[in-house]
């Protein structure tokens, strides 16, 4: 990265009304690190954002007041100067990590290469130790990242062995019939295939990301398949893609 | 919000009290629905004070950071996978009612009267209706042109010029 890059002008109001992609927001990030202008841009596009909501106001129940000042007493709250804890996190897989997974950690840690170097920027935007599901395992320490294409777009597994959890990224998959969904599955080495959900409303959708069932830890492979709506117990059509997970 | 960031918890009463029903607003004009809106501004408002050090004056007021951290969060909750079957409807009718939603006509009806509102009206429907799509219905400048049926690059640009002419005619003031 370096201060001749192009500014992210057009980008900048978007990125103050959260309306980018996973990728765009790494892309602002990454340039806002190092640009004062853009920063300043920033800064006043995020201003004019707070007047949207002007006048909005809504009470909260006093319930909430109660439950979230009661949660406050009990939850600790996180030091300051601690950018580390904000800013992911790519070279950083799990010490003790066993081979494979050290493998897989190097495959994620080149397909990912730039992706994720949000630094100091991060942490102001970009808040948080407490985030959705989803978010959780893409922000992960040890998150590791698989990646193919389908008809052109980004099909992405991201997993973390320390959350025991994996994420689908997908965008824009081909439309399915009404009786139809896709579902992602699990291949082992032996060839044993178990589901990992059915992708209700992913076809067509934009940066959709869906929580896998199942831990992808001792898988090889994930596949993704179209099924009947409702999804079947073992695949039933030929698979449209299948991503190794190891090297 | 300094107060808060030091373990103050009748510091983060007063901020709650302060900032709670602009941020619930938001969240219930995004979420739509009154039980996922009061869970989510819970949780905004715990990362709030988990994260209290990490705001930077420097980079705007407690406002501006508490706003970007709820938006953030109820747009993450709009765009998760539970939110999406809902989201879909919402999307294929939005060339029918793309300013109307009747769950949030109570707050919209307030929100007309405002100057600011007016300010936002004054914008014209290109704009105006760019801005909205994006802030209060979680979507990316991508699905705008979708939704709008405008080409990509237009979405941004409309979205960028909306929010810089809001801040001139609005004097930036809040």
């Amino acid at each position: 990265m370096t201060s001749s890059e192009p500014h992210v002008d057009d980008l900048i109001g978007a990125f103050a009304l959260d309306a980018v992609t996973e990728t765009e927001r790494r892309q602002v990030e990454d340039h806002l690190n190092h640009c004062e202008q853009c920063r300043a841009q920033l800064r006043e596009d995020t201003e004019a954002a707070v007047l949207l909501s002007d006048g909005m106001d809504v009470e909260p129940p006093a319930s909430l007041r109660a439950s979230v000042l009661e949660a406050v007493a009990r939850e600790p709250q996180r030091p300051a100067g601690k950018p580390d804890e904000v800013s992911p996190r790519v070279g950083a897989h799990r010490s003790g990590a066993d081979g494979p997974r050290r493998g897989r950690a190097a495959i994620w840690g080149l397909a990912a290469a730039g992706l994720l170097a949000v630094g100091g920027w991060g942490i102001w935007q970009n808040v948080g130790e407490d985030l959705s599901p989803t978010q959780e395992v893409i922000q992960a320490d040890d998150a590791q990242r698989f990646q193919t294409r389908y008809e052109g777009n980004p099909v992405t597994v991201v997993a973390s062995a320390g959350l025991d959890r994996a994420v689908l990224v997908t965008d824009d998959l081909p439309e399915v019939s009404g009786d139809e969904v896709y579902q992602g599955w699990w291949v082992d080495e032996a060839g044993e295939i178990t589901s990992a959900g059915v992708l209700d409303g992913a076809a067509g959708a934009t940066e959709m990301q869906t929580v896998l069932q199942g831990d992808p830890e001792a898988e090889s492979a994930f596949a993704l398949s179209v099924e009947p709506r409702g999804g079947s117990e073992q695949p039933t059509t030929e698979p449209v893609l299948v991503l190794p997970l190891q090297s | 919000m300094r107060q808060t960031a030091t373990g103050d918890q009748a510091a983060f009463a007063t901020l709650y009290d302060r900032l709670a029903p602009r941020v619930h607003g938001l969240v219930v004009r995004i979420l739509r629905d009154h039980a996922q809106s009061e869970e989510v501004t819970q949780e905004i408002f715990l990362q709030i004070w988990k994260n209290a050090s990490s705001f930077d004056p420097t980079r705007g007021n407690a406002l501006s950071w508490t706003l970007t951290v709820a938006h953030r969060r109820a747009v993450d909750r709009v765009r998760s996978a539970q939110a999406q079957s809902v989201r879909d409807e919402d999307y294929e009718s939005l060339r029918d009612r793309p300013m109307h939603d009747p769950t949030s006509q109570e707050v919209e009806d307030r929100w007309q009267a405002q100057t600011v509102r007016a300010a936002v009206v004054d914008l014209g429907p290109p704009h105006q209706e760019a801005l909205e799509l994006a802030y209060f219905h979680g979507m990316t400048h991508r699905e705008v042109s979708i939704a709008l049926d405008i080409p990509l690059g237009t979405a941004k640009t409309r979205i960028r010029d909306g929010l810089r002419r809001l801040r001139d005619r609005t004097g930036g003031a809040l």
